[in-house]
């Protein structure tokens, strides 16, 4: 009986134990290994030191990768987070509809990014989308070409994006409002703050943890985008949508260089590691 | 300190400042109710007009004439049209994938949250970590290697290997809810039950599945959510006819062979969409749970 | 400092009716305690008069103005509240300025109000710290110091010592006093605790299921219960309730037990209020500290021997639970008499300090 105790429960885990660290941490060190050769089609496991990392950072398709990394983290992280945090707010205040809004503005997160990436591709299709809607209402010069035009496209990620995204910072921010002790906010109103110095000065302020909590989870959203930004604009047009994930598969599974997209690879989980490593650190130490 | 206070204006002057915040409220949140049901809306109506309607009309207005035949194309195809894209078999494709990749992670997910808080030992807390950080990598650090086995063991572009695929990468993502969900029941009961003389496996199926009711609800949910919204796995390690359904609509929509079809394209997202979109309407509470539990970490 | 009137509130929540028709007023500078248990009504009566809490019927007058529809901010109340409610991202002085800065007051002014009562709390110290840094107590002057900063006409207090330790309780409690008799607020308190009350209130309004059972001082509300209730929740440990019968006969008048005519109390001396009532069914109510051994009394009206039950020692006397003829009574012994469970002792009683109820609805006779 004692024996089984003490060892029955290793034993179960141990299979989803095997399972991580040989299908995620050797499959990453595989991963690391292969960005250090010169592998194309197939692996190969001369060592060739670090030089994809040198031609990574070379070749001007990962730099518009990375641009576009930044230009949609940020934009994604900025807007997500105030129209969150604004929906929470106002779903805060005692709605009738408080769950069929809800409802309608956490549902987009139930759709896959390709379903999203197909409807906004349609709406934002530059004859027959948003274009042709504007004119219509009788702004006849209005132009909404941004799908099509490079440069303008990864704004368009952006606007899909955010509609998909920002539920769920609405839903984060509204769990954590409801968790304040309502003593506060009545000695608030008692000490004579009107709605938007109560909000802004004091529940705002305590809602820290959900915003770093937020915010991690957004950055991680955004770093690993991939299935949007394919059904959107598949990267382009040409090369100018194109973001890290899209690169390291484009690279792997279309155009024979392993090596290559192994090096973007271990690019993409170093930045999530940055981001998720001191996060959880802090997050632990807490407890 | 005594103030003659001017009880009457100020009674005044907060009624109405409050009528009109009330108001503005109900404004805004109806305004961008409907920034949010656009998408359905537009998705709806176009794929119910014909192609010539869509080009005479724009993304709001309605059908003059309800058809359903861009649904049929869509889930169908045409007789004719061998070599298109159509969306039935890989729907089923998708369905044969999601039910045993759900069934798999969550119960492995219960029995290892069961481990890591009831029977806790020296490094689990470790265990939990790496766990953890398995679930944050970008999955793009494994395709390859994934890809290589899959195709060494035979497996590649079927779907017994995307079921493989899922329930391993669900494992950390189930662990995870199972566990926080556990740890706050009392270890009392597996004390009672072990001085009764019940077995780590009995106390796990007499005692701890039953009262598990809504962390299965919200992990199931999950997974079958995240399984059937996915693209990267089934994109990377499956071609033809092993793939997913959200593989087959992004391929749908990308094939531009003719005319675009933008009515089929609708009709296809809508039935990719439909199945996650039901359980969420229905079983919404859970799915806002899952999506809370996982970010609050503890 | 302000005057408070509530005349005839009513509320309701859903279908339970929570406040029933209450009356109640306020002088300047006077101490209310809201007392009685949990559900009686009193948190609502008291976020009424805050304005945090909407009423259904009746008015609320401040000042002599219905102040029913006014908002909270307007109503020149502060309010300290049962988890001190303090702003936990703000510093002291930030939780104690909050209030002045919405009314845009001079900056001087704000920090010379701080520095008032923060050295009349003794916070000054702990002015630059944060909520989470501060001990249970410190947290509580703080919420006094809050709402003391912005000199309201009322001063609301909801169970404020509940969360404090036993210790701490008293030595608050002592505060709380010591403002009121320095500043000579007008304070509206509320509470569940009978000491608490009894120590602080110049008025106690015993309330019981959405009504006042009693309005008035501490001592008569201890030394003339007007019912059943309020007999039984104030005094620890409580009054003891005899049931029996009034008789009278050319001797005067005289209470007894029906199961043993030899025990009978005299009560001609009693007040009786012009009630109707039952003879047969009266419940009579006399403290323990008027029941004790001859040494323990001060004036002893009658004698009988007793069984004791129970001892208890509290350190400073003893209760002792005795034997009435089937009935169970507490009496007060002194310290230093040697009291045995099963003995049989002569007990005297002083009934200078009796109660007497109608044993049907409870009121007193």
């Amino acid at each position: 009986m004692n024996w089984l105790s003490k060892y029955l429960p290793k034993i179960v885990l141990a299979p989803s134990f095997a399972a991580i660290i040989w299908f995620v941490y050797a499959f990453i060190g595989w991963t690391v290994y292969i960005s250090f050769t010169n592998s194309k089609i197939l692996p190969v496991y001369e060592f060739y030191g670090v030089i994809n990392y040198f031609k990574l950072w070379s070749m001007p398709r990962w730099y518009v990768a990375i641009e576009n990394l930044f230009i949609f983290s940020v934009l994604f992280l900025i807007i997500c987070l105030v129209l969150g945090i604004l929906l929470a707010i106002m779903l805060d205040q005692k709605i009738r509809m408080e769950g069929a809004l809800k409802t309608i503005y956490l549902y987009p997160m139930a759709l896959s990014f390709i379903v999203t990436g197909t409807v906004w591709k349609w709406m934002l299709n530059p004859t027959m989308g948003i274009e042709k809607l504007f004119q219509d209402w009788g702004f006849a010069n209005f132009t909404f070409d941004w799908l099509t035009t490079p440069g303008l496209s990864i704004y368009c990620v952006v606007i899909a994006g955010v509609w998909q995204s920002s539920g769920f910072v609405m839903a984060l921010f509204l769990a954590g409002l409801r968790s304040i002790d309502d003593q506060i906010i009545k000695a608030a109103k008692i000490d004579g703050a009107g709605i938007f110095n109560i909000y802004g000065k004091i529940i705002l302020p305590m809602m820290k943890p959900v915003f770093f909590s937020a915010i991690v989870i957004l950055i991680h959203i955004s770093i690993k985008s991939y299935d949007l930004v394919v059904a959107l604009t598949a990267g382009g047009p040409g090369i100018s949508s194109d973001m890290p994930a899209v690169f390291m598969t484009a690279h792997a599974f279309h155009r024979s260089q392993i090596g290559i997209a192994s090096t973007s690879a271990v690019m993409m989980v170093m930045a999530v590691l940055a981001i998720v490593v001191p996060y959880l650190y802090s997050e632990l130490r807490k407890h | 300190m005594s103030q003659t206070i001017d009880f009457a204006t100020l009674e005044q002057k907060s009624k109405i400042k409050n009528i009109i915040l009330r108001w503005s409220l109900y404004f805004f949140l109806i305004l961008f109710a409907l920034y949010y049901l656009a998408p359905l809306y537009v998705m709806i109506i176009t794929s119910l007009k014909s192609m010539a309607e869509i080009r005479q009309g724009n993304l709001l207005s309605l059908p003059k004439e309800i058809l359903f035949d861009a649904w049929k194309v869509a889930w169908g195809g045409r007789e004719y049209d061998a070599g298109n894209v159509y969306l039935r078999p890989y729907f089923w494709n998708s369905t044969k994938m999601v039910v045993p990749a759900v069934l798999v992670s969550t119960f492995l997910g219960a029995m290892n949250g069961y481990v890591l808080t009831k029977w806790r030992f020296k490094y689990d807390n470790l265990f939990f970590l790496m766990l953890l950080i398995g679930s944050f990598i970008p999955y793009q650090a494994i395709l390859l290697p994934m890809a290589r086995t899959l195709g060494t063991v035979g497996l590649s572009n079927s779907v017994l290997g995307l079921i493989c695929v899922h329930s391993i990468y669900g494992i950390p993502f189930t662990t995870l809810f199972f566990r926080n969900y556990y740890i706050s029941l009392p270890n009392e009961l597996v004390k009672a039950a072990r001085i009764d003389g019940a077995g780590f496996f009995k106390i796990f199926f007499k005692i701890i599945l039953p009262i598990s009711t809504p962390i299965i609800v919200v992990t199931v949910i999950w997974q079958f959510t995240n399984i059937w919204n996915d693209f990267l796995f089934g994109s990377s390690f499956s071609f033809g006819e092993a793939a997913p359904i959200q593989v087959a609509l992004n391929n749908m929509v990308l094939t531009s062979t003719s005319v675009k079809e933008y009515n089929v394209d609708m009709a296809a997202a809508i039935i990719a969409g439909f199945p996650t979109l039901v359980v969420y309407v229905l079983l919404g509470k859970y799915f806002i749970r899952g999506l809370t539990a996982g970010s609050v970490k503890g | 400092m302000s005057t408070l009137n509530i005349n005839q509130i009513s509320k309701k929540f859903g279908s339970v009716e929570v406040l029933k028709k209450i009356n109640l007023s306020v002088d300047q500078g006077k101490f209310l305690v809201l007392l009685g248990p949990s559900g009686c009504g009193k948190s609502t009566l008291l976020n009424i008069i805050a304005g945090l809490e909407t009423l259904d019927e009746g008015e609320l007058l401040i000042d002599d103005y219905n102040v029913n529809n006014v908002e909270p901010k307007d109503r020149n109340i502060a309010m300290v509240f049962q988890s001190y409610a303090l702003y936990p991202s703000m510093t002291v002085r930030g939780n104690m300025e909050f209030g002045l800065k919405q009314t845009k007051a001079d900056k001087k002014f704000i920090d010379s109000q701080i520095k008032k009562v923060a050295d009349f709390l003794k916070v000054d110290e702990l002015l630059e710290r944060k909520p989470s840094q501060l001990s249970g107590g410190q947290r509580q002057r703080v919420a006094m110091g809050r709402a003391l900063v912005r000199e309201p006409g009322i001063f609301l207090f909801d169970e404020p010592l509940s969360n404090l330790d036993a210790k701490l309780r008293v030595e608050m409690r002592h505060e709380i006093k010591k403002l009121h008799n320095k500043l000579n607020t007008t304070i509206v308190y509320v509470t569940h605790d009978q000491i608490e009350a009894m120590s602080l209130a110049t008025e106690i309004a015993v309330m019981n299921n959405g009504i006042i059972e009693q309005l008035d001082p501490p001592q008569k509300i201890y030394d003339e219960p007007n019912s059943l209730f309020v007999a039984d929740f104030v005094g620890s440990p409580s009054m003891n309730l005899i049931e029996g019968a009034i008789e009278s006969n050319n001797e005067g008048l005289f209470f007894y037990l029906k199961n043993n005519n030899s025990f009978r109390l005299p009560i001609s001396n009693y007040n009786f209020n012009n009630n109707s009532y039952d003879k047969d069914k009266v419940i009579l109510g006399i403290r323990p500290e008027y029941i004790s051994s001859r040494e323990g009394i001060l004036n002893s009206n009658y004698e009988t021997n007793l069984e004791t039950i129970l001892v208890e020692t509290t350190g400073y006397d003893q209760n002792v639970k005795l034997d009435l003829f089937g009935q169970e009574i507490i009496s007060r012994f002194p310290p230093n008499i040697n009291v045995k469970t099963g003995e049989k002792l002569q007990i005297s009683f002083d009934l200078s300090k009796i109660s007497l109820f109608n044993a049907i609805d409870g009121k007193r006779i």
